[in-house]
């Protein structure tokens, strides 16, 4: 995000409210921009072709269906993504840019089998269980695959820093889903629900092919090596844990609230709180710009010390290690400082523009209710997203580990309580359970702070591991009759 | 009485000056048992002998320095307490080393060697020793050159090692720590055979060397004197070959009560009636050299001067025996230097027997950088030839005489001195009067203090001593003791 993290850096540097909304508006066009183009989209192609004048039941399977496609294809690609990144990384690192199209196959096929393992069984309940027809569930279900692709390969093209053609694929998309629910709802005269989904499947799945395309472009020689990524997956896996726990913990409360007494079950397989879940996405929309904040402006200056700190103990001192050292961590706690507050203003100001304007749109009620404290644990939680990453830039796997570990439980019995509490206090289990990943988070880094010495000259080997007792230093022993059974083992000669 | 030779990189894996001295020690005592521990570089070697065991060579252990790290489990970094911290400290400071710990702490907690060197105990101590020493260096490549030089010493604290009555170390060092460590585990008396001054020895190695430079070098050097000074003061005895070793050992530490001198010796009888000078040989003057061809033996010196001798005296033809399989890359170089300088009758045998060759010698010459008290001298002495040899260990009081007013058995050159070993050569070529008399003072010497059986008579001596001192029983060695088989050995190259 070097490109991005300039421009960010140019606007926060100016340290006025104004600024802070402005660099808020940016990043946010920056990240978010693809999911806003869908939901735009959606939207758009909902008004034109007179969605709110189908069936109840219609609309709400319709609904359910997208909800899931986003939720499950994230879930699904989390738990890869971290390591494939870091092997991504370091190929590049490397140069052995011929590397980067293996990982990107055997990514793509451990992803897309894992969404099948999840995706088939729910199909076959959805048709055998809640009567949907064939067509209608195996198009949800492409949906869902094309969507896997589209997140999967957003990270290589990430890794590029190639926002803009990301954005442009979204758009692309998009524009084609749209021109082609009209074209199957006006001229072949295809149901609008049926339309819909089948030309945003389509659109997905151009978006997909898209990013597939320009991977390939990117990345155009292969070296067909397979194995050493997955290697990786032996070496790293406590980041697929890591992620996989931060991805569940995102969306375990909207699980919970699954189960209560307001959700909804559409056609026996679908279940949501509308309420609820509309809150949450309000209230990760108020936050989202706190991670695009905070990782440009940590690659601007805490990358900086963390550079000088390397350099030290590479090629220093023992005397500067440690004073780069003290530089480097008095610029992780201004970091941590620097991101509660911007965030904290542009939070503030978009929770007062939803409390004020969103009513006016029919957001109202329950969802208005719920808000407020989904909002502030959303805060929290991009807060303690931002200590993770730290915890990665020393590579504290352990620390991340039980950070996203203690999120997700403490979030999900927390939410199982605030479940039985008024509406308000809905988002208490968010709210506890962020705050407890933040906390572990945060006297981990203090761990590391004290233990960073160990942390970074005591780790690898020196020797061959063998997993085996010593053998014995006896290789000879005169041959008696007593010593047979020496010989006939092998300890001597 | 059960005796446990304890060996560093020779016998019975390659053949020597040492190797062959350890050979006939256990072949000189057959009624003693004998248990062979070795230190050798890595598991490659195992097994791997040049020397038919004696039978009484009951077992052999071997210790290696370049090994993995063992254990079921992962790599255990295992903390160490109060005391084994302070212990772990005092080695690396090198103030009065609680050694007894060390070795408690090793042989205890079956110790990982990765959990150990990349640990924060090892790293706490590494600092404080650089803040107190050397705060002005790279503090990295500091940490990871201290666990280059310990990781050997760890390794061989961690030695499963056998049980005997006397612990006969070959050298300090290594050794020396095996010594000390088994007499601390085992009882028992503990015997320090110096062939040379080990810690002299890896202090010029190291001075020389390319890979280690400035306070490295420093470091790398108190390491062995710490090693040494553990062994001076846990042996019993230290002997030496001569005095100036001894006086050398005394000034490293070593207790003078505890010193003694125990020269070499060799079977007299074996350079006797040798085959003289054949046809081939009419009309030169052979110059032999008995050496493995490496750079210690500074052969490049050795050519250099007999080209320039040569040129002065045309009749001379030297013969370089011994393998060169050792270095192939130094013996390359040599074998270049003779066909760009175009010296005429160099001669490469590789490994010959020495007895078919001795005779045909007028002289031989050893221009070695490093030497303690060759057993070529001796032999060449025996075969009454007379020595050029360059002024190292020994080679003085041998050639010119240290205890008897024979005369000179030779010349004695300075180190890495082409001119005046090429001035030797001619000398000793031109004149046959001189080099027949200096072969009879060499042979007289020889005679009088350095042969096998006084070598022999002196170890009997210090063993049973040591028997009894332990109240063990000694039993007589019969007349024929010190006959042994031909071994590698008996060929040239050992020196």
């Amino acid at each position: 995000m070097a490109g991005v993290g300039v421009k960010l850096n140019r606007i926060f540097e100016k340290k006025s409210i104004a600024a802070d909304l402005v660099g808020f508006v940016y990043s946010v066009v920056i990240t978010i921009a693809p999911m806003i183009v869908i939901i735009a989209n959606i939207l758009l192609i909902g008004w034109k072709l007179g969605f709110n004048e189908e069936a109840y039941l219609t609309r709400e399977l319709f609904s359910c269906t997208i909800l899931y496609t986003f939720i499950f294809a994230l879930l699904v690609v989390a738990p890869f993504n971290a390591v494939l990144s870091k092997y991504m990384q370091d190929a590049i690192y490397a140069e052995r840019y011929e590397d980067i199209l293996p990982c990107y196959y055997v990514g793509l096929l451990m992803t897309v089998v894992l969404g099948c393992l999840i995706g088939i069984p729910f199909c076959l309940w959805e048709h055998f269980v809640g009567g949907v027809e064939v067509y209608y569930v195996f198009t949800g279900f492409c949906a869902y695959i094309s969507m896997i692709l589209v997140f999967y390969s957003m990270v290589y093209l990430s890794i590029c820093k190639d926002y803009e053609r990301i954005s442009i694929f979204f758009l692309i998309g998009m524009a084609g889903a749209f021109i082609l629910a009209w074209v199957l709802k006006y001229r072949c005269g295809w149901n609008t629900d049926y339309s819909m989904l089948f030309a945003l499947t389509s659109g997905f799945l151009l978006i997909g092919i898209l990013e597939f395309a320009a991977v390939k472009r990117y990345f155009a020689r292969n070296s067909n090596r397979f194995l050493p990524v997955l290697k990786y997956f032996v070496k790293w896996w406590p980041l697929v844990v890591t992620n996989f726990f931060y991805i569940l913990g995102l969306y375990i409360h909207n699980f919970v609230f699954w189960t209560s007494e307001s959700r909804m079950v559409v056609v026996k397989s679908f279940v949501c709180n509308q309420p609820y879940d509309m809150a949450t996405c309000l209230a990760m929309f108020t936050n989202i710009s706190a991670t695009v904040i905070f990782i440009t402006h940590v690659e601007m200056h805490f990358h900086e010390k963390y550079k000088i700190y390397s350099e030290a103990v590479i090629g220093g001192k023992k005397s500067d290690i440690e004073s780069a050292k003290r530089r480097m961590f008095r610029q992780l706690g201004s970091e941590l400082m620097n991101l509660m507050r911007v965030q904290f203003i542009i939070s503030v100001v978009i929770y007062l523009l939803c409390i004020v304007v969103l009513p006016q749109f029919g957001f109202a009620g329950s969802v208005m209710q719920i808000y407020p404290c989904l909002a502030a644990g959303y805060f929290i939680l991009f807060l303690m997203y931002a200590a993770i990453l730290f915890l990665y830039y020393y590579n504290d796997l352990t620390g991340a580990i039980l950070t996203t570990l203690s999120f997700c439980g403490v979030t999900f019995v927390c939410s199982l309580f605030s479940m039985q509490l008024t509406e308000i206090w809905y988002g208490m289990g968010v709210v506890l359970g962020s705050f407890t990943g933040w906390t572990v988070a945060y006297i981990r880094l203090r761990w590391v702070e004290r233990h960073l010495d160990t942390h970074i000259f005591c780790q690898g080997m020196l020797l061959k591991q063998e997993f085996a007792p010593r053998p014995s230093g006896l290789v000879y022993r005169l041959q008696t009759e007593e010593n047979k059974e020496y010989k006939k083992s092998g300890i001597i000669k | 009485m059960r005796i446990c030779i304890i060996a560093e990189g020779c016998y019975p894996y390659v053949v020597g000056g040492v190797s062959s001295w350890i050979h006939s020690m256990i072949c000189s005592f057959p009624k003693q048992e004998f248990v062979i521990q070795t230190i050798v570089a890595d598991r490659s070697l195992r097994g791997k002998y040049v020397y038919e065991l004696p039978p009484n060579v009951t077992e052999v252990h071997e210790v290696y320095l370049n090994d993995s790290d063992w254990g079921r489990k992962r790599m255990r970094k295992h903390r160490m307490n109060k005391k084994e911290y302070q212990a772990l400290r005092s080695l690396l400071l090198g103030q009065k080393i609680e050694w007894e710990i060390l070795f408690d702490y090793f042989r205890k907690h079956q110790v990982s060697l990765n959990g150990m060197l990349m640990g924060k105990d090892f790293l706490d101590a590494v600092t404080e020793l650089y803040q107190l020493n050397y705060s002005q260096v790279v503090f990295t490549d500091f940490l990871w050159m201290m666990r280059s030089i310990y990781l050997p010493l760890f390794t061989v604290l961690q030695a499963e090692l056998p049980k005997a009555d006397l612990y006969h170390c070959i050298c300090t060092g290594y050794a020396g720590v095996l010594g000390s460590m088994a007499k601390y585990f085992h009882g028992g008396r503990m015997l320090i055979s110096e062939h040379g001054i080990y810690t002299r020895e890896r202090e010029e190695e190291l001075i020389m060397a390319k890979w280690v430079k400035d306070i490295y070098q420093n470091i790398w050097i108190e390491q062995f004197y710490k090693m040494s000074s553990l062994a001076y003061e846990r042996a019993d005895m230290v002997t030496s070959l001569y005095e100036h070793a001894r006086e050398l050992q005394v000034e490293l530490g070593c207790p003078i009560e505890k010193t003694m001198i125990v020269p070499n010796g060799i079977r007299v009888e074996d350079f006797q009636n040798l085959p003289g000078k054949t046809e081939e040989d009419q009309g030169k003057i052979n110059i032999g050299a008995v050496l493995r061809v490496t750079p210690v033996k500074d052969v490049m010196t050795l050519l250099q001067a007999f080209g320039f001798a040569k040129e002065r005296e045309p009749s001379l033809k030297l013969w370089i025996m011994g393998s060169w399989e050792e270095d192939a890359e130094y013996a390359e170089e040599c074998f270049g230097l003779v066909r760009t300088m175009g010296i005429p009758d160099v001669e490469f045998t590789g490994n010959v027997n020495m007895r078919e060759y001795y005779g045909r010698m007028d002289m031989t010459v050893l221009t070695s950088i490093s030497e303690g008290q060759p057993l070529v001298i001796l032999e060449s002495f025996s075969a009454q030839k007379p020595v050029i040899a360059t002024n190292v260990g020994n080679c003085r009081g041998l050639i010119l005489g240290e205890y008897d007013d024979y005369g000179a058995a030779g010349m004695i050159t300075r180190i890495m001195n082409v001119e005046e070993i090429a001035y030797a050569m001619t000398a000793l070529a031109r004149n046959e009067e001189m080099r027949i008399q200096m072969g009879k003072n060499g042979y007289q010497r020889v005679l009088s203090r350095y042969q096998l059986s006084h070598l022999q008579d002196a170890y009997k001596k210090i063993y049973k001593d040591f028997a009894e001192s332990m109240q063990l029983a000694w039993e007589e060695e019969g007349q024929k003791a010190a006959e042994e088989k031909p071994q590698p050995d008996a060929d040239s190259g050992r020196n």
